[in-house]
């Protein structure tokens, strides 16, 4: 089995800081992710055929997406990238497997670096498994990255800023946006905007949003949310309303619009699967996006030589993450024996500081746009929760109210959760529904219990004997 | 929770839940405990192969048969995906046919009269998606499967509506004897008087039994499990190797044996094994237990590889391992009120619930209908 | 309309696949995802349960939705499975059509 200094899961602004500083501290790495080419999610590269003639029109994430590439391909001697590698799964001795195309392969790592990042928060409502409903998430991928317009007629629904680039990107590209809803409320919003765009470097970019959705006439509904999706096997239309201050529908304030797409932002999941499964502690913060592993403050977790950086520990933002993994990266090249405790030290004083101001910011950020539990107070019985098992929210509801009340047991007796997604789509879904019915905090819902593979696992993936 | 009770059942695995059960519609004052919830042991974690062939003919066979009428009756108010679709033991040598004759002919007399040997043409009728080198296999039409979890919350549902208390989270960490006679156990959430206590701890029987100074040889033998995606019909009953094989490990020790088997749910996922292993309480899963599983599964079904199937979890728990692969059942010997209720090593759910019931008419008759007698804990003591 | 994005760069080879026995057209390094958006083909598989049309959900590998028998492989996911010339995706149908896609 081939073995590494360093392991770094996740080719993102987190995993791929991580590698550079890694590099220069002068070790070994192998960085692994499951993409055709490194980025992550906000600095994804355009597929592997298209040939860029004017990155400057391209947006400002593909510039700064193209600068960190840069910089790790300046150690490419110390650096190996293995794209199209999904990791499955994590055994004793840290060691690491992963698929690479239809090959199984493992390797064994000193020191292991998580960066896998989030996905957006899956928020159910009558409809949302309909085609044409897509996430925030999903929608920038197509927008950014593949450069295809995932509809003509869009309403976008969620909370945060990431909407406001999304919906600008549509309307530049041609797209028709009839409104983006924002559940928070008007207030709210409005005044804490600019400080967070100004914070994450993003002010004249925000801004140039904002006056784009202007000359398109888009509508940014505060105070609203998406109440169904309605449509003959596909999206055809939905229905919208006003909220309350916990973004409950307030009754008889329903619209409806004719849209072929809607795209649900609220915030995103950190991936802690794989943290999961190495055994590190996790906390429950809603500001942070909810289950985090605990780490120190040079992100290393419970769990000795494991390290989380960026979106999988906590909910902050591309620019957190390449702090965070340049500092996990010093702090694992020192236990090493590739940095001294003071050549570490010297190195990390900038990145402290940086990482100290942004994160002071974002968790205050964190709070304002964290998800309210009205939403989910009201899905319908029979709307599905666990899209992979087709479990509905009513099923689940008896569960709770027979008495069981970890995500486990619910996955036990309803299946909710037993699916090839391995319950990422349900899991926070459930234990908000779990915490609504008994009162008891969601930190007090325990998660599920994850194993490998987190990943599905092509069983034919083995070499025959 | 209660502070005093008539009988304590320790353990919400199929056993506990099912000796509950019994005991409450026995019209009897019972509190069960689960150290975890009730997914916490084996019971929550199998195959869900409920079978009987393997039964030593005599009481062993009986509480085998007695499991399924207890299954029969349950599934006339719940849904625990039970069938009692047939099982098959699959042959990959001629001589297999010839040296399970007398393992036959002693079991049609003793009450599984369908047993039936299949060749290789009479077995691709039923399973099309075996490779060629299945010869043929033994088929037990009173064999099934059952969705274990459901089942377990089945026991569990009827033995509250009964009037037993079930409570989670709740770990015995002590008993307190009087003169020979089980007087109250301690938990982690305060004490319950009690005149009996039964250990359904399943692997961790041996932990009750020491409290009061029982030497169980109930052990860890661990098995990994994989679950596929939803398929369509591919085994169309569950199956199992008449043949294992060994894998010692670098250096000799911690060797694992690899033994394919299959059975598919009603939602189509997969379920395949088994490699075996004893490495104490350990229920992680292994990297070589996926290899080991993935290559004999498609070893067995090529169509898995195919249609590219994929496995989405794995799983580890413990069987509840006995020297002699015998259950351990009954009162013991110098303990009044104190009944053992484990030891079902690979076939809790064939067994688990008619265990329950005879347990439950050793307590409320004093005579059980199936005779406990081989599996008394005294039969280890030498 | 062209749902394509044409700004900055310019897209590479371009060749035809095969979706539900029609041409498709698609690019070099594009998922077969984003081929089947810009023709407005939303709907990749019916659920196995509810038999229920799904699609495109998280575009990211995590939620399974787009689960389509591509090359005679069910349930590949197509937000993460790049488009090849000629390759044949099927619109997957709950658990029934595997067999035929051989
Ligand atoms: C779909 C999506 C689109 C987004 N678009 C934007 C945007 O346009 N603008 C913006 O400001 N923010 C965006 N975000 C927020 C974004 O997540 C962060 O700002 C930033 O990308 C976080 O960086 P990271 O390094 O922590 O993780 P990521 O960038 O998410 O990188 C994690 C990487 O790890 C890979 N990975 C995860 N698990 C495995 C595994 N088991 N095996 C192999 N690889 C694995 C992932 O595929 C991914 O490439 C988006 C988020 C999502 C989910
Ligand atoms: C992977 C695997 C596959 C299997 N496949 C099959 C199969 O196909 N068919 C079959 O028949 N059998 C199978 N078995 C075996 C079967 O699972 C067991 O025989 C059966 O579950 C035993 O049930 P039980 O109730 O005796 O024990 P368990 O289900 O283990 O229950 C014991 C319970 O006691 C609790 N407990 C322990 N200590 C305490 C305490 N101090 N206080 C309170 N509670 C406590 C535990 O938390 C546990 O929940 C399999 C086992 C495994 C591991
Ligand atoms: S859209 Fe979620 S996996 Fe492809």
């Amino acid at each position: 089995m081939k073995e590494v200094e360093i392991a770094i899961i996740g080719g993102g602004p987190g995993g791929i800081c991580a590698a550079a500083e890694a590099a220069k501290c002068g070790a070994h790495v192998v960085l692994l992710d499951e993409n055709p080419g490194l980025g992550g999610q906000i600095y994804r590269r355009l597929p592997g055929g298209f040939a860029v003639r004017d990155e400057g029109r391209l947006g400002k994430d593909y510039v700064e997406g193209t600068k960190l590439i840069r910089e790790l391909e300046q150690h490419k001697e110390k650096v190996e990238v293995i794209s199209g590698a999904v990791v499955w799964g994590v055994f004793p001795g840290n060691e690491i497997a992963f698929l690479s195309g239809d090959r199984n392969e493992r390797l064994k790592a000193n020191r292991v670096i998580l960066a896998e990042g989030a996905y957006d928060r899956p928020v159910p409502f009558p409809g949302w498994t309909l085609p044409g409903v897509i996430t925030g998430g999903a929608a920038l991928r197509m927008v950014k990255a593949e450069r295809i317009l995932p509809g003509e007629r869009l309403l976008l629904a969620g909370t945060g800023p990431l909407q406001l680039a999304l919906g600008a990107h549509l309307v530049q590209a041609g797209a028709k946006v009839v409104a983006i809803l924002e559940a928070s409320s008007r207030g709210a919003f409005w005044k804490h905007l600019p400080k967070l765009l100004g914070e994450r470097g993003l002010l004249k970019e925000g801004f140039n949003y904002i006056r784009e959705l202007q000359r398109a006439k888009v509508p940014v509904l505060t105070g609203h949310a998406v109440v169904a999706v309605q449509g003959d096997g596909e999206v055809q239309r939905a229905v919208y309303a006003r909220v309350d201050n916990n973004w409950k529908t307030i009754s008889g304030t329903e619209k409806t619009v004719e849209v072929d797409t809607i795209c649900s932002g609220y915030g995103l999941v950190p991936s802690t699967r794989l943290s999961r499964l190495f055994g590190c502690k996790h906390s429950w913060d809603r500001s942070l996006g909810g289950w985090v592993s605990e780490h120190d403050s040079y992100a290393e977790t419970t769990i000795q030589g494991v390290f989380t950086v960026g979106e999988c520990a906590g909910v902050r933002g591309a620019l957190v993450a390449a702090e965070e993994g340049r500092l996990a990266a010093i702090r694992a090249c020192q236990q090493l024996g590739r940095l001294s405790e003071d050549e570490a030290r010297r190195k990390s004083v900038s990145v402290v500081k940086r990482l100290k101001k942004l994160t002071g910011f974002e968790s205050a950020l964190g709070k304002m746009f964290a998800m309210r539990s009205g939403l989910f107070a009201q899905i319908p019985d029979e709307t599905v929760i666990c899209r992979c098992e087709e479990i509905t929210a009513g099923e689940i509801r008896s569960a709770i109210a027979e008495g069981l009340t970890s995500i486990d047991e619910i996955k036990a007796v309803t299946h909710a959760g037993m699916g090839p997604c391995q319950g990422r789509i349900c899991e926070t879904i459930v234990s908000e529904m779990v915490s609504i019915q008994t009162g008891r905090p969601p930190e007090e819902v325990r998660p599920h219990t994850p194993r490998p593979p987190v990943k599905p696992l092509v069983l034919g993936s083995f070499a025959q004997e | 929770m209660k502070q005093e009770t008539e009988i304590v059942v320790a353990g919400g695995g199929i056993t506990g839940t099912a000796t509950a059960y019994y005991l409450a519609k026995a019209g009897k004052d019972v509190v069960l405990v689960e150290r975890g919830d009730l997914t916490r042991g084996s019971s929550a974690a199998n195959a869900g192969f409920v079978w009987i062939t393997y039964r030593a003919p005599g009481p062993a066979l009986r509480l085998g048969l007695a499991t399924l009428d207890s299954y029969d009756e349950m599934s006339k108010n719940h849904d625990m995906e039970y069938e009692k679709c047939g099982g098959l033991t699959l042959f990959e040598t001629e001589n297999l046919f010839k040296d399970m004759a007398p393992f036959v002919d002693v079991r049609k007399n003793a009450g599984l009269s369908g047993l039936k040997f299949l060749d290789r043409n009479g077995l691709l009728q039923l399973e099309p998606h075996l490779a060629p080198f299945v010869l043929g296999a033994l088929l037990n039409p009173l064999d099934g499967h059952i969705n274990p979890m459901r089942a377990v919350y089945a026991y569990a549902a009827e033995a509250r509506k009964h009037g037993a208390q079930l409570h989670t989270g709740v770990e015995i960490t002590g008993i307190n004897i009087e003169k020979g006679h089980v007087k109250s156990v301690i938990t982690n959430k305060g004490e319950i008087k009690t005149k009996y206590i039964v250990n359904a701890c399943g692997a961790h029987a041996p932990v009750l039994g020491k409290m009061v100074g029982l030497k169980v040889p109930i052990g860890f033998q661990r098995e990994q499990i994989l679950v596929s995606e939803e398929v369509p019909g591919i085994v169309g009953r569950p199956m199992f190797t008449a043949s294992y094989k060994k894998t010692v490990q670098q250096g000799g020790v911690g060797g694992f044996t690899t033994a394919f088997f299959a059975n598919q749910t009603k939602k189509g996922n997969l379920i395949l094994g088994g490699v075996n292993d004893f490495p104490g309480e350990v229920t992680s899963t292994t990297f070589e237990a996926f290899e080991a599983i993935s290559r004999e599964a498609i070893r067995y079904l090529p169509i898995l590889k195919t249609l590219s199937v994929r496995a989405i979890r794995s799983f580890a728990k413990f069987y509840i391992h006995t020297p002699d692969a015998l259950p351990v059942l009954g009162k013991v010997k110098g303990i009044e009120g104190f009944i053992m209720a484990s030891g079902l090593n690979d076939f809790g759910m064939g067994v688990g619930p008619g265990a329950g019931k005879v347990i439950s008419e050793l307590i409320c008759l004093g005579e059980p209908s199936i005779p406990l007698d081989g599996f008394s804990l005294s039969r280890f003591e030498n | 309309m062209d749902r394509r994005i044409q700004n900055g760069f310019e897209r590479g080879k371009s060749f035809e696949i095969e979706v539900d026995g029609t041409k498709v057209k698609a690019f070099e390094g594009e998922t077969i995802a984003a081929a089947l958006l810009a023709a407005g083909k939303r709907t990749t598989c019916k659920s196995n349960a509810k038999k229920e049309a799904r699609g495109l959900y998280c575009g990211m590998g995590v939620c399974m939705g787009c689960r389509m028998i591509v090359d005679g492989k069910p349930n590949t996911l197509v937000c993460q499975t790049l488009a090849t010339p000629d390759c044949k995706v099927k619109t997957q149908n709950a658990l029934e059509n595997w067999w035929a896609s051989k």
